[in-house]
């Protein structure tokens, strides 16, 4: 399929929840999937939905494979039953956690398999035990940008790739993103350290992804040129000329900013303490939006030696690995808006020596 | 379908309800915090109604702004909008919401771009609503209103979000990005909404959102995790 076939199948963005997730008939092959969805938007929607909202937790069975892993700094997950048990636990801390979609921007990469990446902000008040946070110590409500990146087929999840903005997540609740990423990483250096080697696995396939590049008529093409000009050639100002003057930048930990030289100075700011430093483009998708603009999903990866000051404090010499996913909009080839969500909790976990990370 | 100036006015006034067409995944960026959803965007307007008078709708097929004075002093509502629903809003006023500012980490970056930068950030191209020839007014008043506020900022840059007309009238959002001149780290950012009626501009409606400008000042920058 190309990126721009499919009509029929909607976007969520400018529809209510009312006409999302009313019933319909079937308007898209989907091979093996539940009648109960139309499109594979509304497989999406629907069961997230389902899953979250309507505390039909045990209908992950029947939607994420048996073998399923599940990717994100801050852990690996394999299969449907673990999954399940973390989504539980989740709920258990967070039981009004509701997932606002804001976007499903997908492809179909292979006859009958499907790619999502799921924007959305998780709204929820801690009033349960919290995996990472313990017992509620502060009130109301948050607003966690999370952005998943789902592999389908036949009804199923058989990969995904998670980021959540745990920096915007824990300074909700009072805590220290560093203080956090410290006591995670204690707990890492203890007991079997191979249970780790999942994050140096997954970094070895990024490493040999090599130079992948989106063909040169995708949405998505200029936008990958550009954050290779910015990471690899360190040609920030050209990078920028993708951008508009006044693009909108919303990154994580609460970076929202505007303008040029505001993209720039994130892209800096992540690349800086990197030495040896590699990038790799990871997944592209790019789909029309319902007022003339086009939506793009990347995921991309930066990999290096924490060797520089910067955002992550002082070097420690540590292998950084680091997950991002953005999404983003275009107008007449350009963006105005960049929507990137990195879990640098997970990050600040490397650098302190968690999550496996050596300083060899 | 129910008239857009009083969906927005009854918004403002905390008195917005099931008819209300505010998106259930719609983002709002107001007077120093963001919220995200109908029902916490709704509700914060229950909590701090404002009493809007002499209200002025500027529309197109894709955005609105509210001009309005409240207790004396401007607010404005700039809203996306797909068909009748909305699905982005921000409220700029001089009296801040009674929400908890987020936290962020700050991003060192150089706003200016350079010797050769405008000290407006605007190409008409990325505003398709806009008549070309409201082009000029957006310039200068984007370009004026930045520098009027100069007395606490260096090297301000207005970066327009927004720009459309309606008739004679044109709906200006800019967000301003300066050095703090008090000694103090940092850069400072705020934004601010313009409706120009007519050329020239003498009628300008000018709101400056006086409670984000206050809270970025009194913030620390913080660029280190």
């Amino acid at each position: 399929m190309t990126w721009n076939s499919d009509l029929q199948v909607q976007s969520v963005i400018g529809r209510p929840l009312g006409e999302l997730l009313e019933g319909r008939p079937r308007r898209q092959a989907l091979d093996g999937f539940d009648p109960l969805y139309s499109d594979f938007v509304d497989y999406i929607v629907r069961c997230t939905h389902r899953i979250w909202e309507q505390k039909n937790i045990g209908l992950i069975r029947s939607h994420y494979s048996a073998d399923c892993p599940l990717f994100a700094l801050s852990g690996k997950s394999v299969g449907a039953e673990a999954i399940l048990r973390n989504t539980l636990q989740s709920l258990a801390g967070h039981p009004d956690r509701t997932p606002i979609a804001e976007d499903v921007i997908w492809s179909e990469d292979s006859p009958g398999v499907f790619f999502s990446s799921h924007r959305i902000m998780s709204v929820s008040a801690h009033l349960g035990t919290d995996a990472l946070l313990g017992v509620p110590v502060h009130g109301g409500l948050t607003f966690i940008p999370v952005i998943a990146d789902c592999v389908c087929r036949e009804n199923q999840i058989i990969e995904e790739w998670l980021v959540r903005d745990y920096v915007k997540f824990a300074r909700s609740f009072g805590v220290e993103p560093r203080a956090l990423a410290e006591r995670l990483a204690r707990e890492d250096r203890e007991g079997e350290p191979l249970r780790h080697s999942w994050l140096r696995e997954e970094a070895s396939r990024v490493r040999a992804l090599g130079d992948i590049e989106p063909p040169i008529d995708h949405p998505a093409a200029p936008i990958a040129r550009a954050l290779r000009l910015a990471f690899v050639e360190e040609q920030f100002g050209d990078a920028a000329g993708v951008a508009s003057p006044s693009i909108e930048v919303e990154w994580s930990g609460g970076r929202r900013l505007v303008g040029r030289g505001a993209w720039i100075g994130c892209l800096m700011q992540l690349a800086t303490p990197l030495g040896e430093r590699f990038y790799a483009l990871d997944h592209w998708a790019a789909r029309p939006r319902p007022d003339g603009d086009v939506a793009v999903a990347l995921r991309w990866w930066l990999i290096g030696r924490h060797q520089f000051d910067g955002v992550w404090g002082q070097p420690t010499g540590r292998e950084l690995v680091v997950l991002a996913i953005s999404h983003y909009r275009l107008r007449g080839g350009r963006l105005i808006e960049d929507f990137t969500v990195i879990d640098e909790v997970g990050v600040l976990r490397q650098s302190a020596g968690g999550l496996g990370a050596c300083e060899t | 379908m129910r008239d857009l100036t009083n969906v927005l006015t009854d918004i403002l006034g905390g008195g917005a309800g099931g008819a209300c067409t505010v998106l259930h995944n719609c983002r709002f960026d107001g007077a120093g915090a963001s919220v995200y959803g109908r029902e916490a965007i709704l509700e914060q307007f229950r909590k701090q109604p404002c009493a809007s008078e002499d209200v002025h709708l500027v529309r197109c097929r894709r955005f609105a702004a509210l001009f309005a004075r409240a207790e004396g002093r401007g607010v404005a509502l700039f809203a996306d909008l797909y068909g009748e629903h909305i699905a982005r809003l921000w409220y700029l006023a001089s009296t801040p919401l009674a929400l908890r500012r987020a936290s962020r980490v700050d991003v060192p970056f150089d706003p200016t771009f350079g010797q050769l930068a405008q000290s407006v950030a605007f190409d008409p191209a990325d505003h398709p609503e806009l008549m070309s020839e409201h082009v000029p007014r957006v310039m200068a008043m984007a370009d004026g209103a930045s520098m009027g506020r100069s007395t606490r900022l260096m090297r301000p840059r207005s970066f327009v979000l927004r720009a459309f007309s309606h008739g004679e009238s044109t709906a200006v959002l800019a967000q301003v990005v300066a050095l703090r001149s008090d000694g103090r780290p940092g850069l400072v950012q705020f934004p601010m909404a313009v409706c120009l009626r007519s050329d020239p501009p003498a009628e300008a409606t000018v709101v400056v959102d006086e409670s984000e400008c206050e809270a970025a000042f009194s913030s620390d920058w913080r660029s280190v995790l």
